[in-house]
């Protein structure tokens, strides 16, 4: 009994395809929920918050003026002392790479998983 | 011949294929959580963080805690070390103790016996850090010093042995030894990175998912401030650094207007006057790291380079914030400024 072809040569012209399909599919862009957000002012850390620990208005040290709101996994800034208050109008941020930006502060909200936490923020405090 | 139908339904099965490969691959990297979890034991709040599969790993980490806590604390009346002092002869269910009471011995063979296991009937004594510190008499204290020898200490294989009224203080090397103790376990778990921190004693585990080294803050002994950073590289998976560090800074008792530390001087029976004001020392292995700063803060800034070798760096300060430190040590004094 002859068993019938699985592939013409003409089939084969679609694998590649198929394969760069995937591919492409693939790295479509995930958002991953972050875990914590980096507050910058002047782009240096300020602070960086747990968004797993609810804050009805948190206030930072060398963020005065504001005040950031932390709600499941997400935070927004609920209070600010630039004049046109756009930072407190921005949704509340949780994905990864999300982030506010106040630009008569300078002051920016960026959420990140703990992996990306500035190497500068000690991993440990002895004595 | 194949229909066309067949060959749309293959192509489906192949794109499915391909997506759930790639899928997976990206969940597999992602199964390594975050886990963190605090404890206080040994008079102190162990902060543990690590990544790691192993989802019991902290649970583990703070039952062993607990559990090292109780069997080594004397001032526990149920406690393994009190069942010894009572007794005087234990055979110990499992190695915890036995294998303290016989690393500490072979850390004194090497670097000396400034700090002495015994050392209990002279804290004692003192009081100091407690709410009843008392300034003892001399022969008070000559009597306290005559019952200090580790070598009245006996340990055969699980039996510890204790001679002459010898009564045992571990706290100059518990910390330490717990985090050996947890290092095991971490290792168990097929930990990727960990971070343990109890205050004076820190373990770094493994390597940060970022691939930067390690950055720890050491405090300063005269205001409670950084005094500057020590950053500490880990070239292979399972490297581990255990820092500890001594100092009378943080416990202390007032007696007449003077201020003694906690820290012992068994040559004179009396709260150590060293010139340093703390001495923190890096190597790889906790107890060594609690037994050499103890031993370093005792001997003074004369005395930091008589015992120095290649196993372990240091990093001392003294009394007027001058800063010693091995050469090999990656030390920035100063606050660093994050990023």
């Amino acid at each position: 009994m002859k068993l019938p072809r699985l592939f013409y040569k003409a089939d084969l012209l679609i694998l590649p395809v198929i394969v760069l399909c995937a591919f492409v599919i693939g790295l479509l862009p995930h958002r991953t929920k972050g875990t914590v957000a980096v507050i910058a002012v002047g782009g240096s850390t300020v602070a960086v918050i747990d968004l797993q620990q609810e804050q009805q208005a948190l206030s930072v040290m060398g963020a005065e003026g504001f005040l950031f709101s932390v709600q499941n996994g997400s935070i927004s800034v609920i209070q600010s002392p630039c004049d046109g208050k756009d930072c407190c109008h921005m949704p509340p941020i949780a994905a990864q790479g999300q982030w506010i930006f106040c630009l008569p502060m300078q002051l920016s909200v960026t959420v990140i998983t703990e992996d990306q936490i500035p190497s500068a923020t000690p991993d440990a405090v002895i004595g | 011949m194949i229909s066309l139908k067949k060959k749309v339904l293959f192509s489906f099965f192949l794109l499915s294929h391909g997506m759930l490969c790639l899928l997976t691959g990206c969940a597999d990297q992602g199964a390594d959580a975050v886990q963190r979890q605090s404890i206080f034991a040994m008079d102190t709040m162990f902060s543990m963080t690590a990544v790691t599969e192993d989802t019991s790993l902290l649970s583990d980490c703070a039952a062993m805690l607990q559990q090292l806590s109780h069997d080594l604390d004397h001032r526990q009346a149920d406690s393994l070390l009190t069942d010894l002092h009572t007794k005087r002869s234990l055979t110990c269910p499992d190695d915890t103790l036995p294998r303290l009471l016989r690393e500490t011995a072979a850390l004194q063979a090497s670097y000396g016996t400034a700090v002495q296991l015994t050392c209990k009937p002279l804290t004692d004594l003192w009081g100091i850090a407690t709410d009843t510190p008392y300034l003892p008499t001399d022969e008070e204290i000559l009597a306290a010093k005559s019952r200090i020898n580790d070598a009245h200490i006996t340990v055969s294989g699980n039996t510890v042995t204790l001679a002459d009224g010898a009564l045992l203080e571990l706290g100059a090397v518990a910390k330490g030894y717990a985090l050996d103790r947890l290092a095991e376990r971490l290792q168990q778990g097929n930990t990727a990175y960990a971070v343990v921190s109890a205050s004076s004693a820190v373990m770094l585990y493994g390597q940060k998912p970022d691939g930067t080294p390690f950055t720890l803050q050491i405090t300063d002994p005269a205001d409670g401030g950084i005094l500057g950073t020590v950053t500490i590289g880990h070239d292979s998976p399972q490297q581990i650094t255990m820092v500890g560090t001594s100092g009378g800074y943080a416990r202390y008792s007032e007696i007449n207007g003077t201020r003694y530390s906690h820290v012992m001087d068994l040559e004179t029976g009396a709260p150590t006057t060293s010139d340093l004001a703390s001495v923190t020392v890096i190597c790889q292995n906790g107890l060594m790291a609690d037994f050499l700063s103890t031993t370093l803060y005792l001997g003074g800034t004369d005395g930091l380079t008589s015992i120095t070798d290649n196993n372990w760096m240091y990093l001392a300060v003294d009394r007027k914030g001058d800063c010693f430190y091995s050469p090999q040590l990656e030390f920035t004094k100063g606050t660093v400024t994050p990023a």
